[in-house]
């Protein structure tokens, strides 16, 4: 009996310990979010504010000086939507022809595309900015990172697709087919429904990694017409330096928007990240 | 079979393929049709520009000006970038620490022809001496600074003090005897060491106020003998042996933060920018309890400082130059420079706004800054990019204890040959 | 005539088909991915002076050989290996009990597991500015934790040291990479049937001879794909040493691609950068080579 109370107990300390770990930082930044600077700028802290207050988030989306906040915001929704639309519409076709078509040189098409993901986007920087910048005149542009970004996430895409075409067995479409379906029909009403996880996983991934970009986002991009948050929350210096009420706020906004997607998908994501060898 | 699916399909592939290229390739071009001048500007006095450039477009309809604001980390990397790449801006800064590397490249148009002697005459000298490469002048001048020191007089009168010390040994010792007596917690706090801050300007600064250069007008790195040694000894010692520097100096700390310490007795002194005086006249209360002063000497010299500035080049690329010039002119006229030093940016190049009733009684110390300029360097390199990761990885392993001063001074000195070499500058005189 | 009727012949079969879909996948992966490569392998052969553009000149293979005589570099390798090492080490450390602890049913594991996702969600950027926050040595939060605590007597600068600097990026991905490092073991912990557990427990194993004999066994394959791809992914952090510390000090922080990323962005070394860059890609490459025949390997044994 005892022991079956210790085993709860330590479970619940377990627990416990898991949760303060995981979400403590958020905590500390919700709160440091909603102090204003004189009373973050305390030895020692205090850890519930006594004047809780808006004043950062109302600065960030209504004064002047946000402006370039709010641009920044509307760069990110803009490029990481666009990036999703595009990425999939590429790539629902290719995984479709890796899993189910029968090509000379598919599969080391299909290994090289895969081994793209691995690049380190160091590598690339300076002669996409050089190309950006000479032949194309896509520097700081929102269609320059939407470029970058879908090129990036169209191997990941088509990865997570094959996959889930994979586990479709081959059979159904056959039977559609053979019951007089052209295999158009088959594809939208037999392959489109089933695939459904697969591309709703698929698009998540993208917009995750596209919104959470920083190193082209920073090297391609001059002001805001194109900035997207990532970039816009490290440029909230003041020229007396960081308010932390502030940047905190601001952090937290730009991560509202990936956790709440996580949170709706997480079915997707979980099973998206547990099917293995994923970009985390 | 195939054919239902791939008469809709290939048309629709083929359209939005098309599409898609033909929208890449167009959009930058039609939005590009007009010949826009491009600016590239730093941070500070944004809005000031911002409102002259309004005020231009609406007084010369066609001209269309595309304004870049870039924050200092990356502004240089991107002009240079973008002049290697061929699509330079039209003016962009072109400040003394660049001047000579774009000169050398070519990239800038000589503005001999175009700048006034007035101009040249009323500007302080310095500046116009980092301006000057090869016997041209690059750039119009914008705005000049000095980092001087700010102490707490507060603190002075406890000690005993009337004023503050101008060699660098007393203000150890008076350092030492105010941390002893608990009046202050630290002598002071050594500035700019952080990762990517431009560690080039306080080490300049230093070094002219210990009396010494890094290369003579011969061309001869002089550094270890001309005071780099003596310096980095200074440097170690104050933090580690005579402990008047706070050792939180090499995390980046928002200034402000550091100038309410300074109000509030932590610090005797601080050595900043300008500006930073200017932002504490509004947001300090008792700020009347701070002095503005020249920073202290040592081995003979009463003084030193790094001279900073920014001035406003013409790229050589440039479609229009009369037109740049026009806004060029606009953009650096006595009314700009004396609004954005009211807007708590930059302080002018201008040599008679430092006694402009205005300005003085915005910024009460300009007199201050107007002595200390007398004691002003500036260093032109064309390799400028190397030379400020040189100084900030030289001045962060002295102050981490990975080399000792000896080692780190004469590290200083071989890389500074050894990059004299590589480039063929400064040039040695046989 | 003749040719429209060809394509049109062509595009019926599954390879002509294959070839369209294909194709504006090839396109944007050959554009944005593939010619840059090319080209920064080309600009790699040169010393290139980006100022002086005339005198950029054709250098062989020394781009690749003196950064490899040189200390930087290996150094450079060695903070990442540390931070490899120590990012392994105590997150597989942690996660594998967090996992065990997911993979018992009780009341709101699934709420858990489901905030689980958070830390892996944030963007890096966003990670690194909180973090920052927390370890400022004017007013973090964790001076004031300690503090209060009684456990230092005065607010102390934890980024200013070169060790420590790294140290506590290393923690804070760490912290970040908590997430999937879970759920891939979790995953693994769900396909091992629960008899062989039971059978264990009649044989008279305690709860810690289970553990070692049958589940550390049975998560070893995941644990090694973990292992390999955060090996490869130590080569590529950036966002977080480039707010936190930019490379400082005294480049103590100064990982592989934040190394490349000041000969290339800082000093404009271009030819350097992109050698160093290209070795680097060499590197992960060879790795991913390695992972993939690991994942068939470990595939056909099954």
């Amino acid at each position: 009996m005892i022991f079956k109370k210790v085993k709860a107990l330590g479970l619940g300390m377990a627990i416990v310990l898991i949760v303060l770990v995981i979400f403590s930082p958020f905590i500390w930044l919700l709160i440091s979010s909603i102090s204003l600077e004189k009373d973050l700028y305390v030895v020692p802290p205090q850890w519930i504010p006594t004047h809780p207050t808006l004043t950062n988030y109302s600065h960030l989306f209504k004064s002047y000086e946000g402006d370039n906040f709010r641009r920044g915001l509307f760069n990110s929704c803009f490029i990481s939507i666009s990036v999703v639309v595009i990425s999939l519409i590429i790539a629902a076709p290719a995984a479709y022809a890796f899993a189910r078509l029968r090509f000379p040189l598919q599969a080391f098409t299909f290994a090289g595309i895969l081994i793209m993901q691995m690049i380190p986007a160091i590598v690339l920087a300076i002669p996409i900015y050089f190309i950006f910048a000479n032949i194309l005149n896509l520097i700081d542009t929102k269609l320059g990172l939407i470029m970058i970004n879908t090129s990036f996430a169209v191997p990941f895409a088509i990865w997570i697709l094959w996959r889930f075409f994979q586990t479709i067995p081959l059979t159904l479409e056959d039977a559609a087919m053979v019951d007089g379906c052209s295999r158009i029909k088959a594809l939208i009403k037999i392959i489109l429904p089933l695939s459904a996880p697969g591309v709703v996983t698929a698009g998540v991934f993208v917009f995750l990694s596209a919104w959470n970009e920083f190193f082209f986002a920073l090297i391609l991009t001059n002001t805001y017409n194109a900035k997207p948050l990532t970039v816009a929350v490290t440029e909230l210096e003041k020229k007396t330096g960081i308010d932390y009420g502030l940047a905190s706020a601001a952090g937290l906004i730009t991560a509202i928007i990936p956790v709440i997607i996580s949170l709706f998908f997480q079915r997707y994501i979980i099973k998206g990240l547990t099917s293995g060898g994923v970009k985390g | 079979m195939f054919r239902k699916f791939n008469k809709k399909l290939v048309s629709l592939l083929i359209c939005s393929f098309v599409l898609s290229l033909s929208f890449s390739s167009v959009v930058p071009h039609v939005v590009n049709a007009k010949e826009n001048i491009r600016i590239a500007i730093g941070v500070d006095g944004q809005d000031v520009v911002r409102k002259y450039v309004k005020q231009f477009e609406a007084t010369h309809p066609g001209a269309k000006i595309d304004l870049s604001i870039i924050g200092w980390g990356e502004l240089h990397q991107k002009l240079v970038v973008s002049f290697a790449g061929g699509k330079p801006f039209d003016i962009m800064y072109s400040g003394p620490a660049w001047v000579v590397e774009f000169a050398e490249a070519g990239w800038l148009t000589p503005l001999d022809n175009r700048i006034t002697s007035e101009t040249l005459d009323q500007t302080w000298k310095t500046l116009v001496e980092g301006l000057t490469y090869k016997g041209h002048i690059w750039a119009q001048p914008l705005y000049f600074g000095a980092m001087p020191t700010v102490y707490n007089k507060e603190v002075l009168r406890k000690g005993g003090l009337i004023e503050f010390p101008k060699t660098w040994k007393e203000f150890v010792e008076i350092s030492k005897r105010l941390q002893a007596a608990g009046i202050v917690k630290y002598g002071t706090r050594w500035e700019g060491m952080e990762s990517g801050s431009g560690a080039n300007k306080n080490f300049t600064m230093l070094l002219d106020s210990f009396g010494g250069e890094f290369f003579d007008d011969k061309g001869n790195v002089v550094f270890y003998e001309s005071g780099g040694l003596d310096l980095f000894k200074f440097i170690v010692d104050a933090l580690y042996k005579d402990k008047i520097v706070d050792p939180n100096s090499l995390e980046e700390i928002e200034l402000s933060l550091v100038m309410r310490h300074l109000a509030k007795e932590k610090y005797v002194s601080l050595i900043t920018w300008p500006y930073f005086i200017t932002w504490a006249k509004s947001n300090i209360e008792n700020f009347e309890d701070l002095g503005v002063t020249l920073v202290p000497g040592a081995r003979g010299v009463r003084s030193g400082n790094f001279g900073y500035g920014q001035a406003l080049g013409i790229s050589q690329k440039c479609k229009n130059k009369d037109l740049a010039w026009e806004i060029v002119k606009l953009l650096t006229q006595d009314k700009v420079q004396k609004e954005r030093a009211l807007a708590a940016a930059d302080l002018p190049a201008t040599k008679a706004l430092y006694k402009d009733p205005d300005l003085v009684k915005f910024i009460p110390w300009l007199p201050a800054m107007g002595e200390q300029y007398k004691y002003t360097t500036m260093v032109q390199l064309p390799w400028f990019g190397e030379f400020d990761v040189l100084c900030n990885d030289t001045i962060q392993s002295l102050v981490c204890r990975k080399k000792s001063p000896e080692e780190a001074a004469h590290a200083m000195q071989e890389s500074l040959e050894k990059l004299q070499k590589e480039y063929g500058f400064p040039i040695k005189e046989e | 005539m003749q040719i429209i009727e060809k394509i049109k012949k062509g595009v019926n079969t599954p390879q002509g088909l294959a070839v369209i879909l294909i194709t504006p996948c090839v396109l944007i992966v050959f554009g944005v991915i593939i010619y840059p490569l090319f080209y920064a392998i080309y600009l790699s052969f040169h010393k290139v002076y980006l100022l002086l553009p005339g005198k950029t000149k054709f250098i062989g293979i020394d781009n690749y050989v003196n950064p490899l005589l040189s200390l930087d570099i290996w150094k450079a390798m060695g903070r990442t290996l540390y931070f490899t090492v120590l990012q392994l080490g105590i997150g597989l450390l942690c996660a594998i009990p967090i996992a065990l602890v997911l993979n018992i049913e009780f009341k709101g594991c699934k709420a858990l597991r489901s905030f689980l996702l958070l830390p892996w969600a944030l963007a890096p950027v966003v990670n690194a500015i909180l973090w920052k926050w927390v370890f400022n040595a004017e007013y973090g939060i964790l001076n004031g934790l300690l503090y209060s605590l009684g456990l230092i007597h005065q607010y102390r600068s934890w980024l200013s040291q070169p060790l420590l600097a790294l140290t506590l990026i290393t923690l804070i991905c760490i912290w970040k990479s908590l997430p999937l490092m879970t759920f891939f073991i979790l995953a693994t912990l769900q396909t091992i049937p629960n008899n062989l557990y039971e059978s264990a427990k009649i044989d008279g194993a305690n709860a810690w001879k289970s553990f070692v004999y049958i589940t550390l066994p049975l998560i070893k394959p995941t644990l090694m794909i973990l292992t390999i791809l955060y090996i490869m992914w130590g080569f590529k952090v950036f966002d977080e040493v480039y707010i936190m510390t930019g490379g400082g000090p005294a480049k103590g922080t100064q990982v592989m691609t934040y190394y490349t990323y000041t000969e290339t962005f800082e000093l404009l070394h271009l030819g350097k950068g992109a050698a160093i860059a290209i070795i680097q890609t060499i590197i992960i490459f060879g790795l991913s080579v390695y992972y993939i025949r690991y994942l068939v390997q470990k595939k056909t044994e099954f």
